[in-house]
């Protein structure tokens, strides 16, 4: 019996989810409600194309970008190119330059210029150029670090 | 390498459901296909590991979210304490910096359990069916706040609806979706909280590891924080390289959220026969110069926004209470303060006595050692602790005593 079936068959994890899902089919409720009472709120459907757009932009672009980058990393000249985990390495800071690049892309992209310049002050184009080479680097160095000294960052094994 | 173990999702013992067909078999192709997805980390066990990293950073965003709203929206039943002074600093720096640090955690997150969304059959029963579609829900509405809040501290709204209440309601829906979640998927949670015990696994060398996703996620994290924090944390300032905003860069050094030629009164506050207006049981009218010679006091202390940016400054100018006082009000009255401002939801602020009683709450006439820019709210603005910038109201031509 694995540990999952033994929670659901648990008495304390059955009444906790009866009150965890009542709880959070009431707020779901209270912020519907209180939205539709919303009285600013004219363009009833405005928020669901935005939602059902998020929700889209997310199942159907990025996360098939994201597949779709991680199949070719990784499966690309499997023989000779680089082992299996340089290119995860490679992945991993690819990442933490995509997420960078996504929390910027209002500044890049918003209508200039702003009514007050205290908002967007900055570069953010050449900012985010900053941003990917001190990322770059970083990368590199783990890299150049476990190709080096094999067992390091792997205490998990 | 491990195929994707889809976990047959919980069944409440003695619940009612009505099972579904299963689509014909030719229709289960391209991701659909059983092992479409290789990783061994689209898992129960990372899903847990990343989720309650997520759930926390959710719980503070609706937690100083509900903050900042009653703040803004004090009820008549609350009091609310005007210290600590940073109070509304921290709290909203905090969740602005939690919601970016939760865009990472909330795509790798989705990563994990990406392969779900193909599961096959797409629906079991009418239970399984509602399931999927509360997950919908929660997605849909996490990626709404996050990308909602990320435009916001630009100020871009390029949608129909307006930001604040909506951004505020879909706040309680993402957090009963989130709870509702905690409450399908507990049994897994609870089993897979702790490594699986006697489970070392030799995996390959060259094998994908949770601890290389999770340095990964960390890194992100790490990144996105850095790179935005500053505008909150002002040690930080000039390392954030894509902060919307940076202490110090505004007029008088300090950052604007709406200029005075925004706010269109730059007509009537130029106007050299401004005057306040102090209506109370010894109501008085008083020009700047005469505000100038009453007892002058300097208090250092934060605007702070919502957006998530703030920044300390040194205010001068006469107490507020010195002004309550001279017009007879009662110790327990509440000030009602007027803005030159017209059109904005902002214009008139109510203080209540905790705030407007307060040796540091000021009606400011100077800013760093200089009157006050424009922008900053000439001829006069209030400043208190622990309150919202919204409520800092700017260009005051006018106060009330509520009885």
């Amino acid at each position: 019996m694995s540990t999952t079936e033994r929670a659901r068959g648990s008495r304390v994890v059955w009444w906790s989810r009866a009150v965890l899902g009542a709880g959070g089919l009431a707020l779901m409720g209270y912020g519907t409600a209180g939205l539709l009472d919303e009285p600013s709120y004219v363009d009833k459907w405005g928020v669901a194309r935005w939602l059902v757009g998020g929700l889209v932009l997310h199942d159907a672009v990025f996360a098939t970008l994201v597949f779709g980058v991680g199949f070719v990393v990784m499966r690309a000249v499997p023989a000779r190119g680089p082992a299996p985990w340089v290119r995860r390495t490679l992945l991993g800071g690819l990442a933490a330059g995509v997420a960078a690049t996504l929390i910027t892309l209002p500044a890049l992209l918003r209508p200039l210029p702003t009514q007050n310049p205290s908002v967007l002050p900055l570069d953010y184009g050449r900012n985010l150029a900053v941003v990917w080479g001190v990322v770059a680097a970083a990368t590199g160095i783990v890299i150049a670090l476990r190709t080096w000294r094999p067992g390091l960052f792997r205490r998990d094994r | 390498m491990s195929r994707i173990r889809i976990p047959r999702l919980p069944r409440a013992a003695g619940a009612p459901d009505i099972p579904l067909p299963e689509p014909p078999a030719a229709l289960r192709r391209g991701p659909l296909r059983e092992g479409a997805f290789g990783s061994a980390l689209h898992d129960p066990r990372t899903a847990v590991v990343v989720g309650r990293l997520l759930g926390p950073a959710f719980a503070v965003c609706f937690l100083t979210g509900v903050l900042s709203h009653l703040m803004q929206h004090q009820p008549g039943w609350l009091a609310l304490p005007s210290r600590p002074v940073w109070g509304y600093r921290v709290t909203q720096g905090l969740h602005v910096a939690t919601g970016i640090a939760a865009v990472p955690l909330l795509l790798v997150k989705l990563w994990v359990v990406y392969p779900r969304l193909f599961a096959w059959p797409p629906a079991r029963s009418v239970r399984h069916a509602l399931e999927r579609l509360s997950v919908a829900v929660l997605v849909a509405a996490a990626v709404f706040e996050l990308a909602g809040g990320l435009l916001n501290i630009v100020q871009w709204y390029p949608w129909p609806f307006p930001f604040v209440p909506v951004h505020y309601w879909i706040g309680w829906v993402v957090t009963g979706a989130l709870v509702l979640h905690i409450a399908v998927q507990l049994p897994t949670i609870v089993g897979h909280w702790r490594r699986a015990r006697g489970t070392a696994v030799p995996q390959a060398v060259d094998g994908p590891s949770r601890r290389g996703l999770m340095a990964a996620l960390g890194a992100s994290v790490g990144v996105v924080t850095l790179a935005t924090v500053g505008q909150s944390f002002s040690p930080l300032g000039k390392v954030s390289l894509l902060a919307p905003r940076r202490p110090g860069v505004g007029p008088q050094g300090l950052p604007v959220n709406k200029t005075a030629a925004g706010a269109g009164v730059l007509a009537p506050i130029r106007d050299p026969a401004w005057r306040l207006t102090v209506v109370g049981p010894r109501g008085f009218s008083v020009s700047r110069e005469e505000l100038l010679a009453m007892p002058q006091h300097t208090v250092t202390l934060p605007i702070a926004c919502v957006e998530g940016w703030s920044a300390s400054a040194s205010w001068t100018g006469v107490r507020i209470r010195d002004l309550l006082e001279r017009a007879g009000a009662p110790e327990h009255a509440t000030l009602r303060v007027f803005s030159l401002e017209r059109f904005s939801p902002y214009a008139v602020m109510e203080m209540r006595r905790e705030y407007a009683r307060d040796p540091l709450s000021l009606l400011a006439l100077s800013l760093n050692g200089e009157p006050l820019a424009e922008d900053h709210g000439y001829p006069a603005r209030v400043i208190a602790p622990n309150r919202p910038g919204v409520l800092q109201t700017k260009w005051v031509s006018r106060m009330e005593v509520v009885l």
